[in-house]
């Protein structure tokens, strides 16, 4: 009996590669029954910017025949400060937020509210140095701006930031005859300005007595992006903030092809192909870049008192491939070392290598322990640049504003970095059914790009061109099978 | 990077895999059966780990479908 259970249970972890290609499944359990898996994310960056909280629930019934249905909710709600994209300065500098179309200034003490609203001076939480006015305009009932000031030096952070997003998964994953598994599942997600649907599917074959597992899926995802305050246009001026329309729309097609071998008795490998195209919008319409001539903030030539941000502009189309390996090691009775590498390369320029390494150390049935390290690198995408020069990349002729470059982001996440993340994960199970467990990580983001000359003196000269982030995220977990 | 090579590598590696091992039996499985060697043994922390990693840098995916659903990329 003993020996069945544990033939069960093995045919169940390879089905999971399977399922892990889906990326919508949990924990398989191929006895008969019900599982549940829920949790809650604590996530927070260091100096004020972003905070989430994220719970989630799993909850799986496996049938006799070993197939299964899954469900997951997860609920993020995210507050904070995120990048804006501008680069900082030795000036103070002023914005408001895509969604109002209130006058700005480049005063630092200004405090403007959009026409026949109302202004009201909250508590800067990103950022003591930041002046945060919202205005509310109640002719319209609905635009609402917030306008804030960076203090010289600080990284131009927007602290409206505040979404919260719902996704929903299904997943049905079925044996069949000649060692065949299916696998079908779909997702929505919804959040203010996007919502995203996607619909999977991947089939595996078992060989070698269930020694190999080769195994293809595909997903489809189509996004809409709906903007606050309108979709603007790409590399004309923010203080203007002209719009091309309300929403736009993005087509992702991910292929992924993956082989699962038992080695011997102590090490299972897996390696994955997946190639991602995506078609569409996909420049973020809240970024937003410096103009700078020889390293000085100018003028906006369409709107006197504001310095000039043009926002940012992205290809509308982009190709990833990833590979990816994966090795579980069993070492001793009951512990496991799992090492993988990834390889990406993206046709915007990103290379990326990511190296993981978790080691399940079980120190007694009731307690484990999972020591965790992480070292990640990216190249830049080819348009990343912390800041647009005048004469180079933008011209002005009689207070028209041309772009010289296509495309154009300093948002952070498309430059060049490292970054490490270390954690620790304890496990406390319970019984044979029900599991506790709590996780602590902690991120760091090092600067890998090349520094972009500006003149001495001026307002770029010693600034900081690529904000690193550092965060830390706490998750609580609870399991239970019945 | 040449894909082309990539690919080749990767079809090399797979062949060399299949070649290199035998069949573990049944009853040699006592260790692979058991949750913490499964693949991905703890899939809603895997989940939540890679949603943070989508959102702050460019690459997505590998493992499973790359990241997706949201506005945060």
């Amino acid at each position: 009996m003993q020996l069945i259970n544990k033939k069960l249970s093995f045919s169940a972890s390879l089905a999971l590669a399977t399922s892990t290609l889906l990326g919508a499944n949990t924990q398989v359990n191929a006895e008969e029954g019900w599982q549940a898996d829920s949790a809650v994310l604590i996530y927070n960056e260091n100096n004020g910017r972003v905070s989430a909280i994220e719970p989630a629930v799993n909850l799986r019934r496996t049938y006799e025949d070993e197939s299964s249905i899954n469900l997951r909710v997860v609920y993020d709600a995210l507050t904070g400060a995120s990048p804006n994209g501008a680069a900082s300065a030795s000036v103070a500098q002023t914005f408001t937020s895509a969604s109002g179309s209130a006058a700005q200034t480049a005063n630092a003490q200004a405090m403007t509210s959009s026409s026949g609203g109302t202004s009201r001076q909250v508590t800067p939480s990103p950022n003591v140095n930041t002046i945060v006015t919202h205005s509310y305009d109640d002719d319209e009932g609905e635009g609402h701006s917030t306008t804030y000031t960076i203090a010289p030096g600080d990284t131009p952070l927007d602290p409206s930031f505040e979404d919260s997003r719902t996704t929903v998964s299904l997943g049905w994953t079925k044996p069949l005859e000649d060692n065949y598994t299916v696998n079908l599942g779909g997702s929505y997600s919804t959040e203010g300005d996007f919502t995203s649907f996607s619909v999977n599917g991947a089939v595996a074959k078992d060989f070698n007595q269930k020694s190999t597992t080769l195994s293809a899926g595909l997903n489809l995802e189509f996004d809409t992006v709906t903007p606050n305050g309108g979709l603007p246009d790409p590399l004309t001026s923010y203080a203007t903030h002209n719009t091309i329309g309300e929403s736009d729309s993005k087509n992702v097609v991910d292929t992924i092809i993956g082989l699962t071998q038992v080695i011997n008795r102590r090490w299972i490998t897996q390696f994955n192909i997946s190639l991602s195209q995506s078609s569409g919008h996909h420049s973020d319409p809240y970024k937003i870049l410096t103009v700078a001539d020889q390293g000085n903030l100018i003028t906006d030539p369409e709107n006197a008192g504001n310095y000039l941000y043009l926002f940012e502009s992205r290809p509308d189309s982009r190709q990833k491939l990833s590979l990816y390996w994966q090795n579980k090691f069993a070492i001793m009775n009951n512990n496991v070392l799992d090492l993988s590498y990834r390889y990406m390369t993206d046709d915007w320029g990103v290379n990326s290598h990511t190296v993981d390494a978790t080691f399940h150390w079980q120190l007694s049935d009731s307690f484990y322990l999972e020591p965790h390290a992480r070292y990640y690198e990216q190249t830049a995408a080819d348009f990343y640049t912390p800041f647009l020069s005048l004469g180079d990349d933008v011209v002005i002729n009689s207070g028209a504003i041309t772009a010289l470059v296509d495309y154009a982001s300093s948002d952070p996440r498309l430059g060049a970095f490292s970054a490490n993340t270390y954690g620790l994960k304890m496990g406390f199970p319970l019984s044979d059914t029900r599991e506790l467990s709590l996780s602590v990580e902690t991120y760091q983001q090092q600067d890998k790009n090349i520094r972009k000359e500006v003149a001495a003196g001026s307002h770029l000269d010693g600034q900081s061109q690529f904000a690193e982030l550092s965060a830390n995220w706490v998750q609580l977990g609870y399991s239970v099978r019945w | 990077m040449n894909k082309k090579k990539i690919t080749i590598s990767i079809l090399a590696l797979s062949a060399l895999m299949l070649n290199g091992c035998s069949t573990v039996k049944p009853w040699e499985r006592d260790l692979l059966a058991k949750p913490q060697m499964a693949l991905d043994s703890d899939p809603l922390k895997t989940a939540f780990d890679d949603h943070i990693y989508f959102s702050k840098e460019a690459s997505s995916g590998g493992r499973g479908f790359g990241g997706g659903g949201c506005g945060c990329n």
